[in-house]
């Protein structure tokens, strides 16, 4: 369970998904874009590490798929067991070191199900606010692979919204301690609070209010920015 | 901080129970046995090694067609990697045992 087992049967996957063709389709989100934040920052410690066997890829957009591929089947020859919830329909991927799930971003009135996307033979959760983080993409280069991440400022300020939606309090806890841990870290560097201020300014009003909401009890450092904007 | 660490760990322990009943399902659903292939004269028979009371019997499958004979290869492969990673399962559940003290 040690991380470095865990980031191997990641890069695996992701390798996989290069020689797929469908790598930069796909944007990894969740706690596992610390570890490439980290790797991005010259391996600062100062980023909260990996606390979640969850790796997440979301598909910013379903119908600009380039390539059809099987992913269900890469996934199983990786050694993957399917996790099919009999009440939502929803799968997800599971290994001793790491459980995979494909998100969507949910807009307009929103799905009961899962999305099915057929083209990667796959289906995808939606959730609300995703396009917070497809708006502000970063492609950090690994060893021969380019991978799609959110801007760090960007998954800061996201957690902190869904972290005051989320009902299992464990989880929203995770989430504070993940943005607060990397806002810290973020607000050492002059490019990363200019990043912040223009992501604040950009984004609209009710969100904003959301953030600096639950920024105010954790980090008000925040609402200063925010004040100066 | 460690309250959410004893949150992540209770998760994963459970997610690991699940998996592991997953991994058993999935092997008894696979070939048993393995696969030998022995050089003669330069030529490759292939055979299909099984143990059955306490024996063990070869079984040549030189006759299987070749797609055939692939997919056996590929769905013991897959066994040997449902196995191992079978393993990994139970060392990770042990793991969170003697942190977590879960018995």
């Amino acid at each position: 369970m040690a991380e470095s087992n865990q980031f191997g049967v990641l890069y695996g996957i992701l390798q996989r998904f290069q020689k797929a063709g469908i790598l930069q389709d796909l944007m990894l989100v969740g706690s596992w874009c610390l570890h490439f934040y980290r790797i991005e920052f010259k391996n600062s410690d100062e980023i909260p590490a990996v606390r979640t066997m969850d790796a997440d890829f979301l598909i910013p957009n379903i119908y600009q798929l380039k390539k059809e591929c099987n992913v269900a089947q890469i996934l199983k020859e990786e050694g993957f067991l399917p996790s099919h919830n009999r009440e939502s329909g929803l799968v997800k991927y599971d290994h001793p070191e790491l459980r995979i799930e494909f998100l969507v971003p949910e807009l307009g009135r929103g799905h009961d199900n899962p999305l099915e996307v057929k083209k990667l033979g796959i289906n995808a959760q939606g959730l609300r606010y995703l396009n917070f983080l497809t708006d502000y993409p970063k492609i950090i280069s690994y060893r021969d692979m380019r991978i799609k991440v959110p801007e760090p400022a960007a998954f800061a300020l996201h957690k902190f919204i869904i972290s005051g939606r989320r009902l299992n309090k464990e989880k929203a806890k995770r989430d504070l301690e993940m943005a607060v841990g990397l806002l810290e870290f973020l607000y050492e560097k002059p490019r990363e609070v200019a990043r912040i201020k223009s992501i604040l300014r950009d984004i609209p009003a009710k969100w904003r209010k959301s953030i600096l909401l639950v920024s105010n009890k954790c980090f008000p450092n925040l609402n200063d920015t925010a004040k100066k904007l | 901080m460690m309250g959410s660490l004893q949150g992540v760990l209770k998760e994963e322990y459970a997610r690991l129970k699940a998996l592991e009943k997953k991994y058993i399902r999935e092997i008894a659903k696979l070939p048993k046995g393995s696969l030998q292939e022995k050089r003669i004269k330069g030529r490759i028979y292939p055979y299909w090694v099984l143990s059955r009371r306490s024996k063990i019997h070869y079984r040549y499958l030189g006759n299987l067609p070749e797609n055939r004979l692939r997919r056996l290869k590929e769905q013991l492969a897959l066994k040997r990697k449902y196995m191992s990673l079978l393993k990994n399962v139970r060392q990770n559940k042990k793991q969170i045992e003697k942190i977590h003290g879960r018995k």
